[in-house]
């Protein structure tokens, strides 16, 4: 027991910066870190608070779990941060936080719209639909706008996806396209091996739309494996995974988002909000498509590089 | 156990002035309450030698069965009812295989772990299921006793409901017995099978309740929910003492178990640590304290 003390202490010791004797502490409170888009909106909202001498940012990471986030940002709360950042897992289980956060007056910025909370301001608001919108053009314009589709969802039901699942639909709506098969999938293996299973289901598929970054990389991945170059794939984000696959030809195009101006934003509103400035109730971001045509244009947009 | 958590306490609060405050411990008290009710659960199931890794689905289809009947216009004491009854059949059930077959209660409940979360995937349609009964939330979780939170009441009603079962009941040797030696507690005429099936009822039953707790804290019925809390709540039991043969274990040990996994999550967060390095420490102590109780032995 002895050790399990000293190692905590040696942790803290090591690795603990003090944040409490700043003037501003912002709490960044990420639905998940473990993809491109987290991490560069991390690195980016980092960066922004770096400018800023004597402040500080907070990140925690609910690894996809609403309760863990919801605990995420009561933590917050108590340390007393003047900000919170927070780009939702799950929307209405976090309420509850968000209203403690309320009750303090600690401002929230969301990344995307928390349905009924009261917030700050929201970035990129209306993006997920627009991202499934055109997403879905662009898969109309691939196909020529008849064939059969399959759709990749997520096994449950979150209000970011349905969003762009809303926008898709409304997209291929009085088109000839018609969805023969609707499944769904998170991790990137699991998606591939049903594609795979679709792909034999269905030599006839002319399409296929996919709701965010792991499924698109999975669903490539099968394309590849069956070497079925002639069926258009299309979907949300821009994962670097996915800028290779669309150089290499294997996924059509993709609604990027773009990690690096909505963490800008974010922290740009917070401190401006902090400042004493008034701040928008919502920022655009407008919708980026990248196909083969603009690949490294897109990409150094996106990451940089 | 009940020292390191202290000193764990004493270090986090002198690294941080907000640590110790009110506030941050109605923050652990919240965070730790459904783990333990699961642990304590988790507690019993180990000893007497089996383990139940369905409880982190029963927490989910308990919320989703309770916040669909609540939309559906049920009462609330219906809605919990149907939620714990739903958790105790599916322990029971557990049990019951596991001795009419003679099948390990860790493959028996890897199924139902999948048959569960399936379940309340499919009652729910994979939706979250927003809860606005007030008296539900403010009775299973966002209510306050005096100053106590009501979460962390039940988990104290909990942890004594469960102790005076272990230590003050026959029940409560009969399970030791069977987890300690089960053909002499058999030869001695302990009906093991009826005892092994009464465990992971009160399991079942237990992760249930967690559920509600779950619902009520969340507001929500959600069918992802509680994923990978069997793990934690197998690691509060054996960070408390608990082996995976029956041996060793108590409610105290489990209770400061499951507050300490949560007080170094609590306190590694309000330290501004990064959330990649908190994993590994969770894991870290975790080895390091099966590893301490190993060397005791």
């Amino acid at each position: 027991m002895k050790a399990i003390i000293f190692f905590v202490c040696l942790v803290l010791t090591g690795t603990a910066e003090s944040v409490f004797a700043e003037k501003y502490v912002i709490g960044l409170s990420m639905h998940f870190m473990r993809d491109d888009y987290a991490v560069k909106l991390v690195d980016t909202v980092k960066a922004v608070v770096a400018q800023h001498p004597e402040s500080s940012v907070v990140v925690t990471d609910a690894n996809a779990t609403p309760q863990k986030q919801l605990a995420d940002i009561e933590n917050l709360v108590v340390q007393g941060v003047d900000a919170i950042i927070v780009i939702p897992i799950d929307e209405k289980a976090i309420l509850p936080a968000i209203s403690m956060a309320n009750d303090r007056n600690i401002p929230i910025v969301a990344i995307t719209t928390i349905p009924n909370a009261k917030v700050l301001t929201t970035i990129a608001a209306s993006g997920d639909y627009a991202n499934g919108k055109a997403s879905g053009e662009l898969l109309v314009r691939a196909t020529g706008g008849k064939g059969k589709l399959a759709m990749i969802g997520i096994p449950y039901s979150l209000w970011r996806i349905d969003e762009r699942e809303r926008g898709f639909m409304d997209a291929i709506e009085n088109t000839g396209l018609e969805i023969v098969v609707k499944q769904s999938g998170l991790d990137q293996a699991k998606v591939q091996d049903t594609v795979a299973g679709i792909l034999v289901a269905h030599p006839d598929l002319d399409g296929i739309w996919c709701a965010f970054s792991n499924q698109l990389v999975g669903a490539a991945d099968a394309l590849r494996s069956a070497n079925r170059k002639d069926i258009a794939l299309t979907g949300i984000d821009a994962d670097k995974a996915i800028i290779e696959r669309i150089r290499n030809g294997w996924i059509t195009g993709t609604a990027a988002q773009f990690p690096e101006q909505q963490g800008r934003m974010a922290a740009q509103a917070v401190f401006d909000h902090l400042a004493g400035k008034s701040v928008p109730v919502a920022y655009e971001v407008p919708v980026g498509l990248v196909t083969l045509d603009n690949v490294d244009e897109m990409n150094r947009k996106i990451w940089g590089e | 156990m009940i020292a390191a958590f202290i000193l764990m306490v004493v270090v986090f609060s002198i690294l941080s002035p907000v640590f110790f405050s009110y506030g941050n411990f109605i923050n652990i008290a919240n965070q730790t309450a459904i783990i333990s009710v699961l642990a304590f659960g988790m507690t019993l199931v180990m000893l007497s030698g089996g383990i139940d890794l369905s409880v982190g689905s029963l927490v989910s289809i308990s919320a989703v069965i309770c916040a669909l009947l609540l939309d559906a216009g049920a009462s609330t004491p219906v809605a919990m009812g149907v939620s714990i009854l739903t958790g105790v059949t599916f322990g029971g059930l557990s049990g019951f295989i596991s001795v009419k077959w003679g099948v390990q209660t860790f493959l028996v409940t890897l199924g139902v772990l999948s048959v569960a979360r399936g379940l309340s995937l499919v009652l729910s349609e994979g939706r979250t299921i927003y809860i606005d009964s007030e008296f539900f939330l403010s009775i299973m979780a966002q209510g306050y006793i005096g100053p106590v939170p009501v979460l962390f009441a039940w988990t104290l009603l909990f942890f004594f409901g469960s102790w005076l079962v272990l230590n003050l009941t026959t029940f409560g040797r009969k399970v030791r017995a069977v987890g300690g030696n089960i053909k002499a507690a058999r030869q001695a005429g302990v009906r093991t099978n009826w005892i092994i099936i009464r465990v992971f009822m009160i399991s079942g039953g237990l992760a249930a309740f967690g559920g509600l707790m779950m619902a009520g804290r969340l507001s929500s019925g959600l069918p992802t929910v509680g994923v990978g809390m069997e793990l934690d709540a197998i690691a509060a039991a054996v960070l408390g003492g608990t082996g995976f043969k029956g041996e060793g274990g108590s409610l105290v040990g489990t209770f400061f178990g499951a507050l300490i996994m949560g007080t170094v999550i609590n306190g590694l967060t309000i330290l501004g640590i990064n959330p990649y390095i908190q994993e590994i420490t969770k894991g870290i102590i975790i080895v390091l304290a099966v590893v301490i109780v190993s060397i005791r032995k």
